[in-house]
């Protein structure tokens, strides 16, 4: 019985506390908080709380064996692969040019990929899970 | 490919939940499979023939593209 309620109260905490930091995060950065430069930390916390957050969900799942929702977790981080290059790629090729973008800076790290690769991810399930 | 696992399923009268209990798998993957969203390892298609007591390629037959 934990086998089964274990990963599952892992992922609705996750999912719930990754919303939750992420929401607040975009609130921050649309009201361009910290643009003078101070208090930057506070902006750092939920940000890395919404990364633990990330790992709860994946290693929810990564409990699950099962041949094709591990087929699909390994397409979800091959298409979070490709976008973390793309973001990474326009970040740079973006500050060689001297523009400073608030949002692709903020998106630009780990955690945004790690939220994609979850989303997609669930997203796929979902997907499955309604069609019978 | 294409397969007939509903047809066998229904001949059994068994559900998906069912199915994937047995053959040890969730049911989002009985779902693919069906749905020719997902080609099953060679394991589980024997499983699944071994389960409906055929063979193999009377469950799964080549389509002219593959």
């Amino acid at each position: 019985m934990m086998k089964l309620l274990l990963p599952s109260a892992f992922r609705t905490i996750g999912l719930i506390m990754c919303a939750s930091s992420l929401l607040y995060v975009f609130v921050l950065i649309f009201m361009n908080f910290g643009s003078d430069g101070t208090n930057l930390w506070i902006l750092e916390i939920p940000w890395q709380l919404f990364m633990v957050s990330m790992v709860f969900v994946i290693s929810a799942r990564r409990r699950v064996e099962d041949e094709m929702i591990a087929t699909l977790r390994l397409a979800a981080f091959q298409r979070g692969l490709y976008l973390g290059v793309i973001i990474s790629f326009s970040y740079f090729v973006l500050n060689l040019m001297g523009l400073d973008f608030r949002l692709l800076k903020a998106l630009h790290g780990i955690n945004f990929i790690l939220l994609y690769v979850v989303l997609s991810f669930e997203y796929q399930l979902r997907k499955l899970n309604h069609e019978e | 490919m294409k397969n007939s696992i509903k047809v066998e399923r229904a001949k059994k009268d068994i559900t998906q939940a069912d199915l994937a209990k047995v053959i040890g798998v969730s049911r989002q993957t009985i779902n693919a499979i069906e749905k020719n969203k997902y080609v099953p390892s060679t394991v589980l298609a024997i499983k699944l023939a071994q389960h409906f007591e055929v063979a193999v390629m009377d469950i799964f037959t080549l389509e002219e593209n593959d």
